[in-house]
């Protein structure tokens, strides 16, 4: 992915059984955890 | 009753077979299939009084990049997840354990690039009570056995979760299911 790549979710609602993906909004970006280091454990 | 013995030809009444069907211990909630290249997958209103406790599964996914696959409930912006994940290597020569002190979310499981393997379980208490939520489950991926568990510390009731992949890349399909805890 590079940076110019949309940012996509899958969001599924459990009450009406709507299943969509579609690119995040800003607000839900922003709700995001920063991402941690890569997790690269030793062979 | 949570246990009846029906005897051979006994007739099946409407109220047992009502009540019977729906007397399973794990009760199905929802079910959802992930989409192509996604970061996140968000499963909304699955938590509610309905139950107090729930099972999640997240198996099949694919992601583009190793790394790790987290969970958070609500906002990942807000740093009031602490979890543990110790893991171990099946070959046995890799173990250890990541801590999350007041972070954006829990780790759940190591993954691979172009593998489907990272895969996991957890339960979840009181999501959708206020209180602290608490996760603790088990997964496996990358070769790495792990248990994992933690809270989500704020005396918040929430009506779902996000799954996501951290660091770069992406991930597509797999399924994630729900179950709740029947309570009586």
């Amino acid at each position: 992915m590079t940076m110019s790549d949309p940012i996509l979710g899958t969001f599924h609602d459990a009450e009406t059984g709507e299943t969509v993906t579609r690119e995040l909004t800003a607000e839900e970006i922003a709700a995001l955890p920063e991402s941690g280091e890569p997790l690269t454990l030793p062979e | 009753m949570a246990v009846k013995t029906f005897a051979v030809g006994e007739v099946l009444t409407a109220s047992d077979t009502n009540t019977y069907l729906n007397n399973g211990g794990l009760v199905y909630v929802t079910s959802t299939t992930v989409g192509s290249a996604v970061t996140t997958v968000t499963v909304s209103n699955c938590f509610s009084s309905t139950y107090d406790n729930y099972r999640i599964t997240f198996a099949g996914s694919q992601p583009t990049a190793t790394d790790s696959f987290r969970l958070m409930i609500g906002s990942g912006a807000t740093n009031d997840h602490y979890g543990t994940m110790n893991y171990d290597a099946y070959y046995g020569t890799v173990s250890g354990v990541l801590r999350v002190n007041n972070g954006p979310s829990i780790y759940a499981v190591l993954n691979e690039a172009g593998n489907k393997t990272a895969q996991f379980s957890c339960d979840i208490l009181s999501p959708n009570l206020a209180q602290p939520t608490v996760i603790f489950g088990q997964s496996y991926g990358r070769g790495f056995y792990c248990n994992f568990g933690g809270t989500r510390a704020a005396s918040t009731a929430y009506t779902g979760f996000t799954i996501t992949i951290d660091g770069a890349g992406t991930f597509t399909g797999g399924t994630i299911t729900v179950y709740g805890y029947r309570k009586a």
